[in-house]
């Protein structure tokens, strides 16, 4: 049985080139190993909240960061943000939306609910992976956690 | 009835003779002017052997000689004269017959008035010449005794048998019982009784022979006619010359009046409102009334004996006071103040006298006291309201002089107080005779009123004054002077003289009036007009005056009937008429009437103004067939929600003729009525609505949508009449309204999707020939390579065509929000972004000082930004490139602008710079989408403004866009 606990970064991506070239683009860091990939809003939050599949996973130890996309399949990326931002448990952790939306409506409404960051996927591979990099630089190995 | 000074004196006078009389050795008898014998003492009757009984009321002739009876004349001849007769000697005759010497002398019986009633002899035997001046001397005084006696008449003299019968009876008698001597003498005393009773008469002879003294006393007697009279009674006993007690004399007063007098007094003295009160020489009181009680506090019985000056504030004065009655016998209005037991203090004025005894003798002082608390509170009152009088108050002495005045007499003449009184009340005026007329009127007639006089003040300030003046008198009604009060009436002069100009400027308004106005009396008769009522009717004033109203108009019978209703109702409003001109032209008027009232409120007539609505009543028919050609719906709606009036586009819309419409409840014609309501309700709330959507459903069932837009009208005065409405049709409008609002929505979500699903694939491609290109460089040749190139900048063309396309899409969508815009430092940052890019670029950028916008910030980046990267994009092709960005401001527009010394270009594409994905070059000379400029369009067509180009091919452009100054 995989141990679910020792992913750092979980990403919710439903369109599979753009989660190879995310992956990809974190590669080059060294992240690779670290990330666990899922399709839905759904399963997204069973790994979140440690309950279905990942029932074995431990709660008190959480992913660094959450790449998120907001176009996803049965729950969107906007409720699973509001179901981690609103949970005392969760809250905490730092959740990037990465999306091909520049709406305003899905970047106010990001903010509301306490998103971290907010990226809009470029066309242009280059800055894809300039800025997926810095962000896996920033949230994996700048920023301090609160220990728990 | 004797008053009660005159019985004093009696009283005094007469019980010592009637003892002389009757203890008198001398005969003496009272005679009548007839002759008659009146009294006869004990001396005639031994002197002439006749008793008292025999001669009363008999000639006294019976003891004189025939020879002699002529001196009785001549005796009653001197006595009614007025003079005595002087001693004589002369012989009478006894009872006996014989002849006897007798000295004679006779004296004057007078009654209380001093009337001559009678007269009093003396007779003596006469004894020898030698004796007969000192008798004469002798008779003289006795004489002088007697008349005293004599008058004291108006007593009851009578005596009495020791057993009760009268004996005689005198005039006072008479006239006090009213029994004549003879109707009296030889009755019982008890006919004088007022109880028959012989009791009284019984005991008092029997203490009158045992020698005993009888005091006078008082007691009640009754007269002839049964009256009760109280009397005062003195008895003396009758002796013969041995000294036996023969009968008893008595003396009765009748003190009725005395009686009553006192009581009267007492009882006047106790129904004074004012303390009187009685003081002894050692300053003791000897008697008060129940007001001294009152006023002090202290019960009668301790006040009688106590010292009088214990009851005042200042005894010491009190004591001056009554002492200084004693020595002058009189003070009057001495002023103190009594104390109350209680504290309280009344200030009292007193008057006081000394009274007497018959002697002379001072028994005490008789002081009255008047409380003059409230009267000297009043007079201080009075005093200060005269003074706080704004009205100049004086006081004129018969004579004309000023007795007193007030502060404002001072200040109005100027002249102070001192001076003023005693000076000549005329002399403060400038016309000192009419003055002096007017106080003399006052003293003649009592009082005058608002007579007009102008003082003089001494500055030479002259105001007139109206003067009401009254005569002012004392107590005992003398007229002591003259009180006047002026009131000021330079500002009413002024005023009236104002209200004269008023009328003048009123009289001249109505003459400079356009509308016709007209005065009509209450038969109907024109009584006044002014020149515009000439005018219209063509008639001169002088001939429109005295004339029926109801002539001039079209219809006289209206006419009649509206100023009618004008006396009815007090006024009309609007009543319409049409006057006939002398010319023949018939003018519409609007006529507004209301009664005019006198003084006293009664109605004196009617003011009636016209209006010509000749061009008004165009106007409103004009109006009307504008309404009527509306194609939108017009309705009026009453407070009730009633339909008042339509146009034939209402009738066309709901399919219901206009007298079925007027008259029944708008909301009917709606599908939701509840809603209608609430609209018309809303604006009669509100004043007005707009827009209000409703849906009209036709009697056929067809419905149409309409937007309503509504607001109340008002009358003259502002009071709302009702609502007018006005309905569009728009159906089509709302039709075209949900499709673009759908075809939005549609467009939004397909933006969404091209943003998301459109540029995912794209990235897939570009990042995979990424990876193609980085991972698997080695298996491709040179053309591969630029395969992979070609798919790559591709990918990233459609990429950026999709981004501009969406923030194409963005800025027609999104709401502007407006806010002041530095254009200055934003062109400066957007150049500076841009040129950081292009480090190698020859670019030469001015800004000049432009005008800050007021526009939506976002959105005018976007027009700078394309504007700016096109001009650092087309002028590329130049060595040096040189951009400048200005502005022009005209009075309502900012005009920016950008000029480069690009690439230009021709002028007659200049309709397709705009345009989206126009382009004027290709992608090889000039990278570009052709989104650019068509978003600079939007947003400054989004701004209300305007944008346009001017350029040349191969010498640069000019960009201009024009923002209004206040959107």
């Amino acid at each position: 049985m995989q141990n679910y606990n020792e992913f750092e970064v979980l990403l919710v991506e439903d369109n599979p080139n753009d989660a190879e070239l995310i992956m990809r683009a974190l590669k080059t860091n060294n992240f690779a190993n670290k990330i666990y990939w899922v399709k839905d809003g759904e399963e997204a939050l069973e790994f979140i909240f440690c309950t279905g599949r990942y029932v074995s996973r431990n709660i008190q130890i959480p992913p660094k960061v959450i790449l998120l996309d907001l176009k996803l399949p049965k729950i969107d990326g906007l409720e699973v943000l509001a179901r981690v931002k609103a949970d005392e448990r969760t809250k905490s952790t730092p959740v990037v939306v990465v999306t091909s939306s520049q709406e305003n409506s899905d970047l106010e409404e990001s903010y509301r609910l306490g998103v971290n960051s907010y990226i809009v996927k470029p066309v242009d591979f280059d800055k894809f992976v300039k800025a997926l990099s810095s962000v896996g630089l920033y949230w994996l190995a700048v920023n301090k956690p609160p220990i728990k | 009835m004797a008053d009660s000074q005159n019985v004093k004196e009696e009283m005094t006078n007469i019980v010592l003779p009637a003892s002389i009389v009757e203890s008198s050795d001398d005969a003496i008898e009272g005679l009548s002017f007839d002759g008659n014998v009146l009294f006869w003492n004990k001396g005639s009757e031994e002197l002439y052997g006749y008793n008292s009984a025999e001669m009363i009321n008999k000639s006294v002739l019976t003891v004189y000689p025939k020879n002699r009876s002529e001196e009785l004349a001549k005796i009653i001849t001197t006595i009614k004269a007025g003079g005595h007769a002087k001693p004589f000697v002369t012989q009478r005759i006894d009872k006996k017959g014989s002849v006897i010497d007798v000295a004679i002398s006779a004296s004057p019986i007078k009654d209380s008035a001093g009337k001559l009633i009678g007269l009093s002899v003396i007779s003596r035997p006469f004894a020898g010449q030698e004796r007969v001046e000192k008798y004469a001397k002798q008779v003289e005084e006795k004489s002088a005794l007697l008349a005293a006696i004599v008058q004291s008449s108006a007593d009851a003299i009578l005596s009495l048998t020791l057993d009760g019968n009268i004996s005689s009876w005198n005039t006072g008698a008479e006239k006090m019982f009213g029994y004549a001597p003879a109707e009296a003498i030889s009755k019982k005393i008890s006919i004088i009784y007022p109880v028959e009773s012989s009791e009284e008469f019984a005991e008092i002879a029997s203490k009158i022979k045992k020698g005993e003294q009888i005091e006078h006393f008082e007691t009640q007697r009754k007269t002839k006619d049964g009256a009760i009279i109280d009397a005062s009674e003195r008895i003396s006993p009758i002796k013969d010359e041995k000294g036996t007690i023969i009968g008893i004399s008595k003396i009765i007063r009748d003190i009725t009046g005395q009686k009553r007098a006192a009581q009267y007094a007492r009882s006047l003295i106790e129904a004074s409102l004012d303390p009187l009160v009685t003081i002894s020489p050692e300053g003791k009181i000897t008697d008060v009334n129940e007001a001294t009680v009152g006023v002090t506090g202290v019960p009668r019985k301790e006040l009688i004996g106590s010292d009088f000056s214990n009851y005042f504030t200042e005894p010491e004065k009190a004591r001056e006071g009554y002492q200084l009655v004693f020595s002058k016998e009189k003070v009057t209005d001495y002023p103190l103040t009594i104390r109350h037991s209680e504290g309280k203090t009344i200030d009292v004025l007193y008057n006081a006298s000394v009274y007497k005894d018959d002697k002379g003798n001072v028994l005490g002082v008789f002081a009255a006291a008047r409380d003059v608390t409230t009267q000297k509170q009043a007079s201080q009152y009075a005093r200060s309201l005269i003074e706080a009088s704004l009205d100049p108050l004086v006081t004129i002495s018969p004579e004309g002089k000023i007795t007193d005045v007030n502060e404002a007499t001072i200040q109005i003449t100027g002249v102070p107080r001192q001076q003023l009184i005693g000076s000549d009340f005329s002399n403060y005026f400038t016309d000192p005779e009419e003055a002096r007329q007017g106080y003399q009127q006052v003293f003649k007639e009592g009082a005058v009123r608002d007579y007009p006089l102008a003082i003089r003040h001494s500055n030479g300030t002259i105001t007139d004054v109206l003067y009401n003046a009254t005569v002012y008198k004392d107590a005992s009604s003398n007229v002591q002077g003259v009180f006047a009060a002026a009131r000021d009436i330079t500002e009413r002069k002024k005023v009236e003289e104002q209200a004269h100009l008023t009328s003048a400027y009123a009289r001249s308004l109505i003459e400079a009036s356009l509308d016709p106005l007209v005065t009509i009396s209450p038969d109907g008769k024109i009584t006044d007009v002014n020149h515009a009522t000439e005018v219209i009717t063509g008639v001169s004033r002088e001939w429109l005056i005295g004339t029926d109203f109801s002539n001039y108009f079209t219809e006289p019978r209206k006419a009649r009937d509206g100023y009618r209703k004008v006396f009815k109702e007090g006024s009309v409003r609007d009543y319409p008429l049409a006057i006939h001109n002398a010319s023949g032209k018939v003018i519409d008027v609007l006529y507004n009437a209301s009664v005019y009232k006198d003084a006293a409120g009664q109605v004196r007539g009617i003011f009636a103004a016209a209006r010509d609505v000749t061009t008004t009543k165009k106007a409103s028919q004009y109006a009307r067939s504008l309404i009527e050609a509306s194609l939108d719906p017009l309705v009026t709606i009453s407070p009730e929600g009633k339909v008042t009036d339509v146009n034939e586009a209402t009738v066309k819309v709901t399919g219901v003729s206009r007298d079925k419409l007027i008259g029944t409840d708008f909301s009917n014609y709606f599908t939701a009525p509840d809603k209608a309501r609430e609209g018309y309700e809303k604006v009669f709330k509100q004043g007005f609505v707009t827009d209000y959507p409703l849906t009209i459903r036709s009697a056929a069932g067809k419905l149409t949508d309409v937007l309503y837009n509504a607001s109340v009208y008002k009358d003259d005065k502002g009071n709302v009449l009702g609502v007018f409405a006005g309905a569009r049709d728009y159906t089509r409008v709302k039709q075209t309204t949900e499709e673009v609002e759908s075809s939005n929505k549609e467009l939004e979500a397909f933006s969404y999707s091209v943003s998301h699903d459109l540029r995912a694939p794209l990235r897939a491609i570009d990042g995979f020939a990424k990876v193609l290109s980085n991972e698997y460089a080695n298996k491709l040749d040179d053309e591969g390579r630029r395969v992979i190139g070609i798919i790559q900048t591709n990918a990233l063309q459609m990429g950026k065509l999709i981004d501009d396309l969406l923030s194409f899409s963005r800025l027609g969508r999104n709401e502007i929000k407006k806010e002041y815009v530095n254009m200055g430092a934003m062109v400066k940052e957007i150049f500076g972004l841009q040129r950081s890019a292009l480090p190698d670029r020859k670019i030469e950028f001015t800004v000049q000082d432009i005008p800050e916008a007021r526009a939506d910030a976002d959105m005018m980046r976007v027009v700078w930004t394309n504007l700016i990267s096109n001009a650092i994009k087309f002028t590329r092709v130049k060595d040096k490139a040189v951009i400048e960005v200005g502005s022009k401001a005209a009075a309502n527009v900012i005009t920016y602008f950008i000029k480069d010394n690009g690439a230009g270009f021709d002028m007659q594409y200049r309709d397709k710079l705009f345009g989206v994905f126009q382009r004027l070059h290709s992608v090889d000379e000039f990278e570009g989408t052709g989104v650019g400029l068509a978003n600079v369009k939007r947003v400054i067509s989004r701004h209300n403004g305007e944008v346009w180009a001017e350029g040349k091919v191969g010498e640069g452009a000019t960009f201009y866009f024009a923002l209004p100054k206040i959107i």
